[in-house]
């Protein structure tokens, strides 16, 4: 017994500009988890090699450094789902562009997240000395 | 919305059931053993899972009968030790993680249209680890032997300085050896739900089930190897005297903590994410209408997954990190909860939004909602450092944990059983024993944590066998003994109802709660291969858009529906648009995994023992049957029935293709790997930074070049096997066997280079941690090297046995993943180990 090619319904192959893939889905908080441990394990090493007078409070080279790190990600994760969101508006409406619109509005918000979750964790360095 | 779905003359059912079960049934009698079956397989996890979890849940009464009253004698204090610490790592480690992946490896195939788990002989070597390295395990308390340290194991009270004898190595041998199959089970699920799955199944469509089991599986392979990790060097440590964590040679006590906490806090939500994709997969279907905000739920458990990466420092606030160190991590664990809150949100938008119909599931449903809740209140709470310090190592922390895990994990997981339990067994449970298990179990456990609460406020520490009388801690620890005895109760209510509808429950319909996914189109209970043919899916609700399928897929009128050939077959899709890439060709029943399994476990008994030739020995024959088992895979005649002339058109056998599952496995593999290795290098760089004068002296002992020799070697190996790779995609298999030889070769030379090293380094583990750190990092590239060349020699075997060839070029690409990982891992030692000690380190 043969067929059920047909059972399977593929239609056309897809072509390199219309083939979707997930990694947008993990590459913005895999970057900040990485972002996450530069920053703590950075502060550590930084404390134990030369940390800055407690009596700076946290107006400290090591505190801006944190903060500039975080302002950078933060800018750049929200780059990231700027072009997500833009490039959510280009796929066209429609069942057979749902997968698209699904990963990109997903990898949007979890840019997001990844941006919201730099800034926000980042934010002790505001008011904190570094290494007490 | 639904296509078109039905193309295949339809055949008759019971003719086309006899053929696909002389091809998937298991054998009768002790040959059941041999059964690889997802659906068997699974059951036995279930069902083991239940078992641990009955003696874990007994200890834990035993503790309440002790704590009831002050000053009580009904336990001492070793007894009492060695209780906790088995409740504890019995429940996590042999209950939650088991349960839930034996519960997903039941469920997924069915739910996503296939057939099987794309490693059903992994899911079978898996299930026996658990089996024998729990009863290894639980032996301990039988023979008065039993771990005494508490579920983490902190150092130095687990060295054997502070805890001589087997109890220690118990828990480090046994939970290591458990944790194999819980990495096993990871990998096997990712894959499949990646890989298997009905034609047109894109992400977008997962079951939301599959999303929290994906999203889970990821976490357990990256977050199983650092616990996995620490447990190899404290082993080392108690068993061979390397320094890994001893303070006065070098070490650091915290390292262990960092360790043990960097899987700590993801299993947290490794055990919360499955039960949280049961409660969206039953919320529908009560409501009888689609998941609100579907998108968001999973954006939600990807977040969770990823942000409980970032709190692990939140369980060791008070051993002195600086302020704006714990801050970060206080700012990460209340962010965590966001996430857990859009999915709340959603299941009670969900209710809101339907017509709810309320039964036994949704009660359970329900309690996870109050408990949870609350749990997850008090866990922002700890989030507070000043906080955190109050009431750090009392009974409110237990009480928190035990609203978290009994609440978030329990009470869904329950829920699901009751949901599934037509699936299960075709009958339907009794809805007056159901009703009255869960409001004894809801009102016992409320009745003993809620007030457990405040008993931890009012200053108990935890892990205390007893305490005096009039410290205002009495009462509440005579109402929380009292009423974890009517949880008791309830819980012994549920299972005499499990027990009983088994014989006595009505016949279920075959699809009794009218549900949408596509597990209900299997049968109930479920036929051994599943699904006669695989449908085209292209909703996320196809019962609900096709109530008819399950007739027209047992009359065999989708995809793939004979078995005459012999094989076991399922369909290749790609991860992300469900769009057919090959037929996957599944192993069947065989032997190899029970005695991988038992061979295994005689190598953990002879580490316990401290029986060091014949565990050597053991671990050589272990590798052998390995190896042996591997030589089945792929196109070997034993595996093969059929040349598949009989697949639907444009579509080869995987092992024909350069992408089965395999790969995605290995990758998989190769990650967990890293996780563990990127830990090692964690270790180095923690010791060097944090222990008094640990710098590593500026001239390696490991010189300067040997191991970038060492890296090239595995370098050109690699090369040479990425080459014959190339040449068969190109179309050539010209000297391929001897490619594959060269590389073997190299890797052997490699290995030499790593033996030379261990042999003139003069390092001096049992003396310093930094040499034992070394030393560790050499016989971890030495075994990957090792590992590496034999998989290539195997290679070129097989070539000459004609199973790979042209035809069937698909293993050597795998074989180099391992290459890969090997060349990478010894390249950053190499960069990490040897060079940046002669940037930044001290004098020698």
């Amino acid at each position: 017994m043969k067929p059920q090619v047909d059972a399977l319904e593929q239609g056309p192959e897809p072509t390199a500009s219309t083939a979707v893939n997930a990694w947008p889905l993990v590459i913005g908080l895999a970057l900040w988890f990485v972002w996450f441990c530069a920053t703590y394990g950075g502060l550590a090493v930084a404390c134990a090699v030369a940390p800055p007078s407690p009596a700076l409070g946290p107006m400290t080279w090591l505190n801006a450094t944190v903060l500039l790190l975080a302002a950078v990600c933060t800018g750049a994760f929200g780059c990231a789902a700027w072009v997500s969101a833009r490039a959510v508006r280009r796929v066209s409406e429609g069942a057979a562009s749902a997968g698209s619109r699904f990963i990109g509005r997903s990898a949007m918000a979890l840019y997001t997240t990844a941006a919201l979750s730099t800034a926000l964790v980042a934010l002790p360095a505001v008011l904190l000395a570094p290494c007490v | 919305m639904t296509e078109r779905t039905t193309t295949a003359p339809p055949r008759d059912p019971a003719t086309l059931h006899a053929e696909f079960e002389a091809v998937w049934g298991n054998p009768k009698g002790w040959r059941a053993l041999s059964a690889v079956n997802h659906t068997s397989v699974a059951r036995r996890f279930m069902v083991t899972g239940a078992v641990f979890f009955v003696i874990a849940g007994l200890l834990g009464m035993l503790l309440r009968a002790q704590l009831a009253q002050p000053g009580q004698g009904f336990m001492g204090a070793a007894a009492y030790n060695q209780a906790f610490t088995m409740h504890g790592t019995m429940m996590m480690f042999l209950f939650a993680v088991p349960i839930q992946q034996g519960l997903a490896a039941y469920l997924l195939p069915k739910m996503l249209g296939a057939r099987d788990l794309v490693f059903p002989r992994l899911g079978a070597f898996g299930y026996w680890c658990y089996l024998f390295g729990g009863i290894i395990f639980t032996s301990s308390l039988l023979l008065g032997l039993a771990p005494d340290a508490g579920w983490f194991m902190y150092t130095p009270l687990s060295s054997d300085t502070y805890s001589p004898g087997m109890g220690a190595d118990f828990w480090l041998l046994g939970i290591t050896f458990i944790e194999i199959a819980t990495m096993a089970a990871a990998i096997d699920i990712a894959v499949s739900i990646l890989r298997a799955r009905a034609a047109g199944m894109g992400l977008h469509q997962l079951p939301i089930f599959a999303w929290s089991m994906l999203i889970t599986s990821l976490m357990v392979i990256v977050g199983f190897p650092p616990l996995i990790l620490g447990s190899i060097l404290l082993e080392l440590e108690r068993s061979a005297g390397w320094a890994f964590f001893d303070p006065t040679r070098g070490g650091d006590a915290l390292l262990w903590q960092h360790l043990f906490w960097l899987f700590g806090h993801p299993e947290v939500y490794i055990i919360f994410l499955p039960a949280a994709g049961v409660v969206s997969t039953l919320v529908p279907v009560f409501a009888r209408r689609p998941l609100v905000g579907y998108r968001w739920v999973v954006v939600s458990m990807i977040g969770t997954g990823f942000i409980s990466f970032g709190l692990w420092v939140h369980h060791m606030f008070a051993v002195g990190i600086p302020a704006l160190s714990q801050a970060f991590f206080a700012m990460a664990s209340m962010l965590v909860a966001i996430p857990t809150g859009i999915q709340l949100f959603a299941w009670i938008a969900t209710l809101w939004a339907g017509r709810p119909v309320w039964s036994v599931p949704m009660l359970w449903v329900c309690g996870f909602l109050v408990i949870f809740v609350a749990g997850g209140l008090t866990g922002v709470m700890l989030a507070f450092v000043p906080f955190n310090w109050q009431v750090h190592d009392t009974h409110f922390v237990v009480a928190h944990f035990h609203y978290v895990l009994i609440g978030g994990m329990l009470f869904p997981l329950i829920g699901g059983i009751y949901y599934w339990l037509p699936h299960f067994s075709g009958r339907m449970p009794s809805e007056q024993l159901a009703k009255t298990g869960f409001w004894l179990t809801f009102i016992g456990f409320n009745g003993t944590f809620l007030v457990m609460h405040w008993t931890g406020l009012l200053g108990m520490p935890r892990r205390v066998y007893t305490y005096d009388a009039g410290l205002g801690w009495d009462l509440p620890n005579l109402v929380s003994s009292v009423f974890s005895f009517v949880m008791a109760f309830g819980i012994a209510t549920l299972l005499l109802d499990l027990a009983l509808h088994w014989r006595h429950g009505r016949k279920a319909p075959l699809n009794p709660w009218h549900a949408d996914t596509l597990e209900w189109a299997s049968g109930t209970p479920p036929l051994s291969y599943n699904f006669a043919s695989l449908p085209r899916i292209a909703t996320r609700h196809p019962l609900w858009d096709t109530p008819a399928l399950p007739e027209t897929i047992a009359a065999g009128q989708h995809a793939l529906p004979q078995a005459a050939h012999g094989r076991r077959e399922t369909l290749g899709v790609d991860p992300v648009s469900g769009r057919v890439r090959e037929v996957i060709h599944l192993p069947g029943n065989s032997w190899w995994p029970l005695v991988a399994g038992g061979m295994l476990a005689l190598l953990c008994l002879a580490l316990l023992l401290k029986l060091y030739l014949p565990a050597v020995a053991v671990a050589l024959a272990a590798v052998a049957v390995l190896l042996r088992w591997s030589w089945e895979n792929g196109v070997h005649p034993g595996a093969v029935a059929g040349e598949g002339h009989d697949l639907p058109q444009g579509l080869k056998l995987h092992s024909r293709t350069f992408d089965g599952p395999g790969l995605w496995g290995m990758g998989l593999t190769m990650l967990a790997d890293a996780s563990l290795f990127a830990s090692l290098l964690f270790g180095w760089l923690y010791l060097w930074t944090v222990v008094p004068g640990g710098q590593p002296p500026a001239d390696s002992p490991l010189g300067t070049w040997p191991l970038a020799v060492v890296s090239a070697l595995f370098g050109a190996g690699l090369w040479t096997l990425r080459r014959a790779v190339r040449r068969l995609r190109a179309g050539s298999d010209a000297g391929l066997k001897t490619h594959l030889w060269w590389a073997a070769g190299l890797g052997a030379a490699g290995c030499g280079g790593l033996l030379w090293v261990l042999a003139h380094a003069e390092l001096q583990p049992r003396l310093r941690a930094h040499d034992a750190v070394l030393n560790f990092t050499l016989l971890f590239l030495l075994l990957h090297g090792a590992l590496a060349s034999v998989l290539a020699a195997l290679q070129a075997l097989r070539v000459h046995h004609g199973h790979v060839s042209l035809a069937a070029p698909y293993e050597p690409g795998v074989v180099a993943m391992v290459w890969q990982f090997c060349t990478i891992a010894t390249a950053l030692a190499w960069a990490v180990m040897a060079l940046l000690p002669m940037a930044f380190a001290g004098p020698p």
